[in-house]
């Protein structure tokens, strides 16, 4: 009995290793399993009960080294020997406890499917195919992490993607040589393009419908196992800014909101620059009769405009990470104790003028119309230096930043696209999904960046033009 | 992977930003102050040398495709000509980026920082510049393509507003005083179409050479009709005597414009979010030149060490000058400078290449 | 990519460091309204040339939030010295914060500066990033410092009553001249010809808008009342909007008034040279409504074209007038000289330096159409 001694010796030292022998002298059969990880009555009522029936009905893996014995325990399996053959088998045991499927609470949408992506990579998969069963999905699986060895998944449609981005992808993701990987965060950081820039080059979602969109335009989603959120790529700067919703409405509206949200991400990242640079430097710029109100709110403010912004903003970016951690009962509190008490006070105290206030709340709600959490933190931090630049050089130093920010976004790439097209270069059929959702009919071609085989999407010809 | 080429567009945009710089501002003044209201004439006269400049240069790449002139110069003028043609090509630019630096801070601190000392906001610039040039030819194409129709079409709109007081009667009489003073005022003004001979460098990188003279030929067509709508217009509203005593008739007309009603009243801040990029883009287009110029002479791979290491070389040219009139004295040296490269030295290679080809051919 | 960062974390730092020269925040700025210019009165002091006051306005006093009385919203600071600038940085001495003039609304200058020449005075604002050429500029009949002074009944800033006097009497009456902003007088004056301002008279606790401010060059040489300012605008074209001629009529026993509303106005002119001597054709179109009581309730097509050439024969008298009076003075408001750089420009090259003698002697001829369009709700 190696294998007795062997797995004992490997897995004995942890308390929820369990070994049981079962059965009469002809056939007697040896369990191993962990009971952290196996459902017992599963096994007690359905597996042992099938196994002491004559004949062999219940399909078994045969495993042939102790280390496949060993993993396989590890992964949740009951192994099992066979004193008869002298052989081993793995069984499932149907026993890892995983999280329904629920709505998703960071991408909620209002218009579209609701499920989430859950924890278990089986599970997630399962919500892909369901929605594609189509052979030329292909899903592959490897390992990743020294010690956790998760399974990482990567989709893709074939003949769709471009071979060139599935292999850049493949090659960055064999580079991974780490001890954990325990969310597809990891994974995001160890193939992103510049670690510097504070824009995220991939994109992640928990929402099925936002893959398998991707997957048919031509990217590649990377599932991790344990992780609900997964990753897709490559990815450009305009899709940070979209959301499912726009292609479930109808396209005014989605173009209304696409818009909407375009100008969100204008106000949050300047508009307390601006605020700044017209108050300390170019007051001249602002109609008189503002400017005379605003001078008079502002005449008892001890402070220059910038220690003023900037103290505002980051009270504000600390009650919303307050607000993010806590209860959500709480957290309401948060809210309301931030934006009215503090705002309230500080203006009667005169620390503060009542005008920045409104533009720190207008920064604040805009900085929430932004899709992806990421992109808008990006904005949030970009505020600050954006902020300083505006308090020493007042409007120069806005444009300054605001072209070197520009600068940034132009010289970056995701996977080898460009992540600020199809904005530049110029891709015009692109622009038809860009900043307007051109209606249904107009999106038949797959984007043009993406440099899809198969590039058609739709077949108009049985669509009338008018019904 | 997808390789990155400079498309037509982006080509055509690339040259544009080179010629518009800070003339924009100051432009209307001077041709004004030579030619009177026939001063747009003059721009279109001007456009049509610089087409004929150009084509030979166009020509020129065209006949040896996958080359810059940093590569066929020393080829047709002989090894020791055509490095020297390089290095005044080199101190050409490098002085034209000073130069253009020094006024453009100059005129930001007329404009939105009167206290402010000029070699911080010409640092501003650089560190703006620099981090752009760092990022490679095909990062700065992109930012042109974006940045150059966005400031564009901003200006146009800004000026739309101004229609509603101008008299174009102002520009009468049209060649009132004979067509030679149009004439004697036509080299005044070629300076500021100087730009376009950053085709000779960038011609290889293009997607698609044998277009770029077209891509050419747009960034002229724009710029010339740029200028002349912005004389025309400074003209219209405030005749051709007060034209040219202003300095940056351009602030100044869109200084007279007030939007009533908006956040913004004064639109002089968007002319100055217009402006600044314009001159930014200029500053990037000559120094990136430079550096390549120096890096594939010197047999580099890369252009970033060397452009790095040109920063503080610019910055002393642009700090140097002590003041206003001084720095027009540089600009003029370094136009001339860049007047003659730019007939002179397409010519001559025409003619050695010609020449050669006759050879060749005999034998 | 070390280099890098490290590169621009130096220059971002240096930009910290080293930015803030022209920070000064809004409320520390003392918004300046208007300023007025007048000349010293008292001649034995040679170095004192100008007396300089700068309308001060105090935001907060302005919106109510201060209850102290003795903090007023708006001050009057005078200063004399021998230039703008200098007088300037004189009120700098004795004001605590820092005059802004970025907002700067109006400028008035007063008579006997203008007599001698405004040019030099206005240099600064020219010149000034912080001045803009849509500051409005007028003549006050006496000391311009008076203006300021006033009191208006409606408005805490007289600057601020004064310029939106002006923008409202240009749009509903053309009683005012439409040179009115130091950007058109530059032009008008750099471009060599003369023009007309707005002339202002002080009253009690009004300023009152008081026809037109004739300049030769920058030099004040006249002044036109508010109907030849009217008739000057018919002259050129400017008459666009709501103001009115009176036509009298009838019998002696009743009064007849008739009320025109014009609503916009062209004017062209044609000129020839003729045995040496330009001959003008100036044609006048307007058009517009009849606003009071014209037809004796019974309107026909016939009583409405004797109305309109009434009108068209008042207008063409006035006009008649008021050359023959420019004339006599020799100063060309009427925008003939650049007619001449326009379309005569040999002859205008000729004559540019004696322009004055040859204007006398120009033969002008006038000619006026005006329309009546409609009526209003009662016959």
């Amino acid at each position: 009995m190696k294998w007795d001694k062997e797995l004992a010796n490997r897995l004995g030292s942890s308390s929820d290793f369990q070994r049981y022998e079962l059965g009469t002298e002809e056939k007697q059969l040896l369990f191993f399993y962990l009971d952290s990880l196996v459902n017992l009555t599963y096994i007690q009522n359905q597996l042992v009960d099938k196994l002491f029936q004559d004949q062999h009905p219940y399909p078994l893996t045969a495993v042939h080294t102790v280390d496949e014995a060993v993993q396989a325990i590890l992964e949740g399996f009951i192994v099992i020997w066979s004193m008869s053959e002298q052989t081993a088998y793995k069984a499932i045991s149907n026993g890892l406890e995983s999280r329904s499927i629920e709505e998703s609470e960071n991408e909620s949408n209002l218009r579209g499917p609701r499920d989430g992506f859950v924890e278990s990579l089986n599970t997630n998969l399962s919500l892909i195919r369901r929605r594609l069963p189509n052979a030329d999905l292909h899903i592959h699986i490897r390992e990743i992490g020294r010690q956790t060895k998760t399974k990482v998944a990567l989709l893709y449609v074939q003949g769709i993607v471009h071979p060139d981005v599935l292999h850049e992808v493949r090659t960055r993701l064999d580079t991974i040589d780490i001890d954990q990987v325990l969310d597809s965060g990891i994974v995001e950081q160890w193939i992103e393009d510049s670690w510097v820039s504070p824009f995220p080059q991939i994109q992640n979602t928990e929402l099925p419908n936002k893959v398998l969109h991707a997957i048919l335009e031509g990217r590649v989603a990377i599932m991790v196992d344990g992780s609900p959120f997964v990753l897709i790529v490559p990815v450009t700067f305009s899709m940070l800014f979209q959301a499912p919703d726009d292609y479930y409405d109808r396209w005014l509206i989605g173009s209304a909101i696409r818009i909407i949200r375009a100008v969100g991400a204008l106000v949050a990242l300047f508009l307390p620059a601006l605020y700044i640079a017209l108050i300390s430097y170019h007051p001249g710029m602002i109609p008189t009769q503002l400017a005379l109100s605003i001078s008079a709110t502002r005449a008892e403010v001890p402070f220059p405009s910038l220690v003023e912004a900037i103290a505002m903003e980051a009270t504000l970016e600390m009650l919303r990470e307050a607000g993010l951690r806590l209860p959500k009962m709480l957290s309401q509190t948060v809210g309301i104790v931030g934006g009215l008490v503090i705002g309230q006070a500080a203006v009667e105290a005169g620390i503060v003028s009542p005008v920045l206030v409104i533009v720190v709340a207008i920064t604040a709600i805009s900085t929430f119309l932004v899709p992806a959490y990421n992109a808008s933190i990006a904005l949030r931090m970009l505020r600050f230096p954006l902020m300083l630049l505006a308090g020493s050089l007042g409007l120069f130093g806005l444009i300054l930043g605001a072209l070197l920010i520009l600068a940034h976004l132009v010289s970056l790439k995701s996977f080898g696209i460009n992540y600020f097209s199809p904005i530049v270069p110029y891709r015009t059929k692109d622009w038809k999904d860009l900043l307007v959702r051109a209606p249904l009919p107009y999106l038949k071609e797959r984007p043009e960046i993406l440099h899809s085989f198969n590039s058609k999407r739709m077949n108009l010809q049985k669509r009338k033009k008018g019904w | 992977m997808i390789k990155d080429k400079l498309t037509n567009t982006q080509m055509a945009l690339q040259m544009f930003a080179a010629m518009v710089g800070v003339g924009v501002l100051s432009l209307p003044s001077v041709l004004v102050g030579s030619a009177g209201v026939d001063a747009w004439l003059v721009i279109l006269l001007a456009g049509g040398y610089a087409v004929i400049a150009v084509s030979i240069m166009a020509y020129l790449g065209n006949r040896f495709p996958g080359k810059s002139i940093i590569q066929y110069a020393p080829l047709l003028l002989g090894h020791v000509l055509g490095t020297c043609v390089l290095l005044a090509f080199l101190l050409y630019f490098l002085m034209f980026v000073g130069t253009i630096v020094r006024m453009s801070a100059d005129v930001t601190k007329l404009f939105l920082l009167d206290l402010t000392q000029v070699e911080v906001i010409v640092l501003g610039m650089l560190v703006t510049s620099t981090y752009l040039i760092l990022q490679g030819v095909n990062a700065i194409a992109r930012f042109n393509e974006f940045i150059q129709p966005l400031a564009l079409f901003a200006l146009l709109l800004v000026l739309t507003q101004t229609l509603r007081e101008t008299d174009f009667g102002r520009l009468l009489p049209v060649l009132g005083d004979g067509i030679q003073s149009v004439l004697q005022s036509f080299p005044s003004v070629f300076f500021s179409l100087l730009g376009f001979e950053i085709l000779l460098f960038l011609h290889p990188f293009m997607e698609n050479p044998s277009r770029g003279l077209q891509s050419a030929f747009l960034a002229i067509g724009m710029t010339v009709v740029l200028y002349a709508l912005l004389t025309i217009l400074s003209i219209a509203l405030m005749g051709a005597a007060e034209v040219e005593l202003i300095e940056y008739p351009a602030l100044a007309i869109i200084k007279s414009i007030e939007v009533p009603g908006s956040f913004i009243e004064r639109l002089d801040s968007i002319m100055m979010m217009v402006w600044v990029p314009f001159a930014v883009t200029s500053i990037v287009m000559f120094h990136y030149c430079a550096s390549l110029i120096t890096s594939q002479l010197l047999g580099l791979q890369d252009h970033r060490v060397v452009s790095l290491l040109y920063v503080p070389i610019v910055f002393l040219i642009a700090v140097l000058p002590r003041n206003v009139l001084e720095v027009e004295k540089w600009s003029q040296w370094t136009s001339w400078l860049g007047v003659g490269l730019v007939s002179l030295v397409p010519l001559s290679m025409i003619v050695a290449y010609k020449w050669r080809a006759r050879r060749v051919s005999s034998t | 990519m070390k280099t890098r960062l490290l590169l621009s974390l130096c220059f971002l730092l240096t930009f910290l460091l080293a930015g803030c020269w022209d920070r000064v925040e809004i409320q520390d700025r003392l918004i300046v309204m208007a300023v007025a210019i007048d000349k010293v009165r008292t001649e034995d002091e040679k170095r004192n040339f100008y007396e300089f006051t700068a309308q001060l306005t105090e935001a907060q006093a302005l919106s109510g939030r201060i209850s102290t009385p003795n903090i007023s919203p708006v001050w009057n600071a005078s200063a004399t010295g021998p230039s703008i600038f200098e007088c300037i940085r004189i009120l700098t001495t004795r004001v605590a914060r820092q005059p802004y003039y970025d907002h700067l609304q109006i400028i008035i200058i007063g008579e006997e500066l203008a007599k001698e020449g405004i040019d030099r005075a206005l240099d600064l604002f020219y010149r000034d990033h912080e001045s803009r050429p849509k500051i409005k500029l007028v003549i006050a009949k006496g000391r311009a410092r008076e203006v300021l002074d006033l009191d208006p009944k409606l408005m805490p800033i007289s600057g601020r009553y004064i310029s939106t006097l002006m923008e409202e009497g240009e749009a509903k009456t053309a009683r005012f001249p439409k040179t009115s902003t130091i950007g058109q007088f530059s032009s008008y004056f750099h471009g060599g010809a003369n023009c007309v301002l707005p002339a202002l008279r002080i009253e009690k606790q009004e300023a009152k808008m008081a026809g037109g401010a004739i300049m030769r060059g920058d030099r004040l040489v006249g002044w036109l009342s508010d109907q030849e300012v009217k008739t000057l605008r018919w002259l050129n074209g400017t008459f666009t909007a709501g103001d009115e001629v009176i036509v009298k009529n009838g019998s002696e026993q009743e009064r007849n008034v008739t009320t025109f509303e014009v609503r916009g106005a062209r004017s062209s002119v044609k000129s020839e040279i003729r045995n040496g001597i330009p001959v003008f054709t100036l044609s006048i179109r307007g058009e517009g409504s009849l606003a009071e009581d014209g037809f004796d309730h019974k309107p026909s097509l016939r009583k409405l074209k004797e109305r309109e050439k009434e009108i068209s024969q008042n207008i063409k008298e006035n006009a008649e007038k008021l050359i023959v009076k420019m004339q006599k003075k020799k100063v060309d408001i009427f925008g003939l000289y650049e007619e001449m750089r326009r379309h005569q420009h040999p002859y205008w090259k000729q004559h540019r330096n004696n322009w004055d003698e040859v204007f006398q002697h120009a033969d002008i001829h006038i000619d006026v159409v005006t329309y009546i369009r409609r009526f209003g709700q009662f016959k």
